[in-house]
């Protein structure tokens, strides 16, 4: 056989390949399947991982992109804090701090080294869960207000929960304490545990039957095969310098128009990619942690190249990423962090795109919803229940494509997470919604036409419910392409003593009974002139109410000139 | 009086009676453009030919009309009535996109498109109580605007599952006014809002579809002079009346692929196995299945077309595995098998249709597993050459290994993805394959399966006899069954068990003639979630006649289901009964097979050289018809059938059972 660049033949590259994946995936199922919570079980905010004895990713099963690259730093962090020699068989890690290789403190991370014969390293299993609550000011720690970590819930740096297989019920406690709903917190830690268990046993089966060695080996193997794909890729776009930038509206505390900026380097098989040129770190929590950063940069490179490269460190050894210290994207603690990951993290990707866009432009959609429209309503004292945390975050409207519209209410880019039945909230919750539809009219015009945004009415039924809202895309508009309009911005109301008021995109407040939140989301941007779209395309969209007629009559020159000339 | 089954294949519309225990099997082609053609054609060879004296009574029918027109976008004009401010819940669905980075994506249209979707002021609050009541004047004014073509309207408002008030009044409004009408509160009476909505708008435009080809069905039968009543199978894998199936055609879209479970269960049942993972695999797909105690997994959360479907139905999960799955090298260098495949047409490279790229089906060849001398399904010539020259230059070449080599590769990483959908089903669920046997159907499944089993642990194969007919098979031995819902929705202590009993007792009123006679068996069970959940477990009750003891048993069982499902349980939690369910099953006579396969001549053929681990080994050939029950054979050897060819590893032996099942020991 011939002598390859791997340490075995294709085949059981392929076998072994299959058996990593395996791993994270009977690993996830295993997490959906225990946990406690809806966010968990419901809307799969979770993933798993395995990574190489040097903490290097080699297999991952994520259910929403933003864990993609933000992965690759949870075992680093373990690493840095304990070192080789502290970690022993049966140990646990967990963690979320967001200064750490942390997301933000409502995702845990749970590490777990794998040993062989209770000495050999063979790798550590990883999971993260995003929690309805890990305490903080606000009920549900997603908080449109903080002016800093502290303000946002409980740090967890890395400590060891479970220790030679004893869980430590100190820390346990002491977290719990700390935290609203403990039980249901408790259920999911107790699922991540599982869950790594689970990771474990299977990864041993591995090592058991092909050996140490050429597990060891496969790992490299599948990194330089991931490595190799991705730089093809790379090396299919033209060579050059491209730069894009954007904004966040703002920071929630009155500072505006946060600009970030990217300059993308394209040189054959390698990609350098620098964020300098973006602003200093802000005051409000949209600052994205470096390893959030790096997530959004790597999903847009994975998207407009070849998503089914599999995700493991070699497709992020071709690319650089350079962000200044101190500014939005690498902000220093104690920075305020939760909306990095649910906002800013959007934004990232919409510059990259747009860089990206200038080397290819048949690549890339236009701008999308650009927001994760993320809503919180929550309770402490009494009423039933008398504690309550409701997260949830709603879709938008997609860019259209080169050759197709954009999607309708749809999740965009770097969250994929579901909704919560009308059926399933008002059960549980004392909340009524009123409205669910698309948002009329808020498709950027184009060629071919962005996605409508959506408008959800939610009616709080008791006193003294806490509202929060962390969006964005409510000034600056999701951007069309190659003479394609921009989608509609954001729009959000509050109707109080029957008066409706505009609220703004990221605000917290108590309501009181009847009081009514609308949230209407973006809509995406166009592609191509709206003078070249399809009759037929516009007569549908009207015949449907996606449009309105004098949206019609304004954006589209061809559909005023049939109707003039068939009236005359 | 016999029965018969009548399975509508992709290809073939198969037909199979019993007869002393010998199965007497018929193949016809189908007729796509409209399949009742097809049955009748099978009816009538059926009844024409050597199966004299073989006296028809019920007709049991397996039918993909209702997957084919779903995905051919073939179902009748429909509009949905629903809440106001709540017309965009079928189209938006749960808002997430189907991969997660593709920029190019598209959502599959829905069921029912916006605008044909109405809304009419009214709401229903989650405890039942009308907090708006329903405006009849602007129903009156929906009605009128439901443009001509449409005839089959679905209506499904919130909550109407906790109090179907409004919905009754919608419909008989539109029944008045001439239209078909299915509520949701009637198709599934749960919570849920889109995956109740789905399922009622797929019943409503499926319905005008089923009545005409059950019709034409029925009038085919007379001119036949069969006077047979035909029973149809559901996606659960029980028959129901086709009064039923033209109410509630929903529960039989996945119909097809049930009969093969089922004919996999009976099989496997009767060999003494109640743990059973079943692989069908064809040309270009393999369908895995889990059957534990006897029961084949159900679930009530599939969809079809990425449109979901709240009934339930097998929880049979497909890849894209098969003969004809192709084989390539990846641009990381790394060989990859599937989901690309070569179908029927072209076919494997062996086929000489002019298929170009090497298949699964072609590797068997080149190890001899697959015979020239023995042309698939009796007519199909295979080319050696042809699939060994394709493996060396696609596979081989790029490699640097010889087509032996080169083939087994190709073996090895089919079987590594099949692994996967195995544990899937399996392990994922809590399942230990090692405790499972493993039955093989479909033309390549027995192909694979030895080894399979092997690398999995599994200590036991099945190959059922007739593999080619095992979904008509399934037809023939399975139960009726038929299920009903209601919501209750409340605190288990604030339940008056008599309150369950009294609607328990109504549901069986509502049960079909043939559920109310003969042997029947009634399974009540009710669904039981912690407060604050918003999933729950569907738990057994001993009895219909509920008392408070008998509550406080399906409560406890519920924590141990709990406990063993997800791992944890809280006894000392307050829980809730989400709904109440009654399910009939009307018994139908077991079958039985005699073993004897009806080949005549020698089963033994000879030796062949066939490559296992890359060594070439002196190997036993079989013709499988001819052996008799009881016969044993140790491997290597290969079986042929007319079906499927059966593969058994050095090592291992087998032996023929007698209900001429081959049990080959791993």
């Amino acid at each position: 056989m011939k002598e390859t660049e791997f340490s075995v033949d294709s085949v059981t590259l392929e076998v072994l390949r299959n058996g990593f994946n395996m791993v994270a995936e009977e690993m996830s199922a295993n997490l959906v399947r225990t946990s406690y919570s809806p966010n968990i079980k419901e809307r799969k905010d979770s993933s798993c991982a395995l990574f190489d004895p040097d903490g290097a990713l080699v297999a991952q099963a994520e259910n929403i992109p933003v864990h993609l690259g933000a992965m690759p730093r949870a075992v680093k962090a373990v690493l840095g804090e304990f070192g080789l020699n502290r970690i022993r068989p049966g140990d646990a890690i967990m963690h979320n701090d967001p200064y750490k290789g942390g997301v933000h403190l409502p995702d845990i991370t749970l590490v777990s080294p794998v040993f062989v014969d209770e000495e050999e390293l063979v790798g550590f299993v990883a999971n993260r869960a995003h929690h309805a609550d890990v305490g903080g000011a606000y009920a549900g720690s997603v908080s449109a207000e903080s002016t800093s970590i502290f303000a946002e819930g409980l740090q967890i740096p890395p400590v060891k929960l479970v220790e030679q297989e004893d869980l430590d019920e100190d820390i346990l406690r002491f977290i719990l304490s700390n935290i609203r709903i403990p039980e249901e917190r408790e259920g999911d830690l107790r699922a991540q545990i599982a869950a790594n268990f689970t990771g474990k046993k299977r990864l041993r089966e591995i090592v058991n039957k092909h050996g140490f060695d050429k597990v060891l080996g496969v790992y490299e193997d599948v990194q330089r095969y991931s490595e190799k794909r991705m730089r093809k890729r790379i090396e299919d776009l033209p060579n050059g310098n491209y730069r894009a930038s954007d904004y966040l509206d703002d920071d929630g505390l009155g500072n505006e128009d946060l600009e970030i900026e990217v300059e993308v380097k394209v040189d054959r098989d390698r990609m350098a990619v620098d964020f300098s040129g973006t602003c200093d770190q802000v005051e409000g929590p949209v600052n994205a942690p470096l390893a959030v950063t790096e997530s959004a940069t790597y999903y847009s490179l994975r998207a407009v190249t070849d998503p089914s490269i599999p995700p493991n460190q070699g497709c992020y050894r071709p690319i650089q990423i350079t962000v200044p210290e101190k500014s939005m994207l690498n902000p220093s603690k104690p920075a305020p962090v939760v909306g990095g990951n649910l906002e800013t993290s959007q934004r990232i990707v919409d510059v990259m795109l747009s860089a990206l866009g200038e080397a290819d432009i048949s690549a890339i959609p236009a701008g999308s919803n650009g927001s994760m429209n993320n809503v919180t309503f929550g309770k402490s004292g009494e009423g039933s229940p008398a504690n309550y945390t409701f997260y949830e975050t709603i879709g938008g409207g997609a860019g259209a494509r080169p050759d197709k519209d954009g999607v309708d209410g749809i999740h965009c880019h770097m969250t994929n997470t579901r909704n919560t039945p009308v059926e399933v909230i008002e059960e549980t919750y004392p909340l009524r919604v009123e409205l669910y539809e698309l948002r009329r009219d808020s498709g950027g015009a184009g060629r071919y036409r962005g996605g409508l945004g959506l408008r959800r009415d939610i009616r709080v039924l008791e006193d003294g419910t806490e509202f929060s809202l962390l969006s964005d895309r409510r000034r600056h508009k999701p951007r069309g392409l190659d003479g394609g309009k921009p989608g509609k911005a954001g729009d959000d109301t509050i109707v109080e003593n029957k008066t409706e008021k505009s609220i703004p995109g990221k605000v917290a407040r108590k309501l009181n009974k009847g009081d009514v939140v609308s949230i209407r989301t973006p809509g995406g941007g166009g592609y191509g002139n709206p003078g070249d779209r399809d009759l037929k395309k516009i007569e549908r969209d009207l015949g449907e109410d996606r449009i309105s007629r004098s949206k019609a009559e304004k954006d589209y020159p061809q559909y005023r000139v049939n109707r003039t000339s068939r009236s005359g | 009086m016999k029965r018969i089954g009548v399975d509508v294949g992709g290809t073939f519309t198969d037909v199979v009676g019993v007869e002393k225990g010998k199965i007497i099997s018929y193949k016809v082609h189908s007729t796509p453009d409209n399949p009742a053609t097809g049955v009748g054609d099978g009816l009538e060879v059926f009844l024409s030919s050597d199966s004299e004296g073989f006296e028809v009574g019920h007709i049991h029918h397996g039918t993909t009309v209702g997957t084919n027109a779903l995905l051919e976008s073939e179902t009748a004009e429909t509009a949905l009535i629903t809440t106001e401010g709540f017309r965009d819940v079928l189209e938006i669905g749960r808002q997430d996109r189907p991969q997660l980075y593709d920029l190019d994506f598209s959502r599959p249209s829905p069921v029912i498109p916006r605008s044909l979707r109405f809304t009419v002021p009214e709401r229903i609050g989650p405890g039942g109580e009308v907090v708006r009541s329903l405006d009849k004047a602007e129903l009156k004014k929906v009605v009128e605007s439901i443009p001509d073509p449409v005839e089959a309207v679905a209506v499904s408002t919130l909550f109407s599952f906790a109090n179907p008030v409004h919905e009754k009044k919608i419909k008989k409004y539109l029944v008045n006014n001439g239209f078909g009408v299915t509520l949701s509160s009637e198709v599934l009476p749960e919570p849920r809002e889109y995956e109740r909505t789905s399922t009622t708008a797929i019943n409503a435009s499926l319905k005008p579809v089923f009545r005409d080809y059950l019709g034409q069905l029925e009038s085919r039968a007379e001119d036949l002079d069969l006077e047979s009543d035909w029973l149809v199978m559901q996606s659960n894998g029980g028959l129901i009346e086709p009064d039923i199936a033209k109410r509630e055609p929903v529960r039989t879209i996945l119909s097809g692929p049930a009969g093969g479970v089922e004919g996999a269960q009976f099989i496997a049942g009767s060999a003494g196995y109640e743990d059973v993972l079943t692989l069908d695999m064809g040309g270009t797909s393999a369908d895995v299945c889990l059957i534990k105690d006897g029961e084949a997994s159900v679930t009530t959360d599939w969809s079809i077309d990425d449109h979901p479907v709240g009934v339930s139905s097998l929880d049979v999960h497909t890849i894209g595995a098969g003969g004809g799955s192709i084989a390539w090298m990846d641009e990381g260098g790394a060989l990859r098998v599937g989901p690309g495949s070569a179908g029927a047409d072209p076919g494997p490279v062996c086929y000489s249709r002019g298929g170009e790229e090497p298949t699964v089906t072609d590797a068997h060849l080149v190890l001899g597993r697959l015979d020239p001398d023995f042309p698939l399904a009796d007519s199909l010539e295979l080319e050696r050459g042809a699939a060994r020259k394709a493996i060396s230059e696609k596979i081989g070449a790029p490699l640097d290994l010889g087509p032996r080599e080169a083939a087994q590769g190709i073996l090895d990483v089919a079987n590594s993805n099949m692994k996967r959908a195995l544990r899937l089903v399996s392990v994922q669920q809590g399942h230990d394959p090692r405790t499972f046997a493993l039955l093989a159907y479909g033309g390549a499944g027995p192909l694979h399966a030895a080894r399979l089993a092997k690398e999995m642990s599994i200590p036991r194969v099945i190959i059922p006899p007739a593999a080619g007919v095992l979904s008509s098979l399934g037809l023939l031995a399975s139960d009726t069954r038929q299920e009903f819902v209601s919501s209750v929705l409340r605190n288990s202590e604030a339940i008056e068990p008599e309150e369950i009993r009294a609607e328990w007792e109504e549901m069986s009123k509502k049960a079909s003639p043939s559920l109310t006679e003969g042997k029947v068996d009634h399974r009540p069970y009710l669904d039981i979630r912690y407060s604050g959940q918003s999933y729950h477990l569907r738990v057994p009750v001993s009895k219909v006649q509920l008392n408070r003891s008998g509550l406080d048993e399906a409560i406890e069982e519920f924590h141990g289901v709990h406990e063993r499902k997800y791992g944890h349980s809280k006894t000392d939690e307050p829980v809730e009964v989400v709904s109440q369910r009654l399910e009939f099953i009307g018994k139908i006579d077991d079958l039985s097979l005699s073993g004897d396969l009806s080949g005549d001549g020698e089963a033994y053929l000879g030796d062949r050289d066939v490559i296992f681990s890359g060594e070439s080994e002196k190997t036993k050939i079989f013709r499988y018809e001819n052996l008799g029950v009881g016969d044993s054979v140790s491997g290597p050897a290969i079986l042929h059938s007319r079906d499927s060819t059966i593969v058994v590893h050095p090592g291992q032996s087998a032996e023929l059972n007698g209900d001429g099942a081959l049990i080959i020991e791993v």
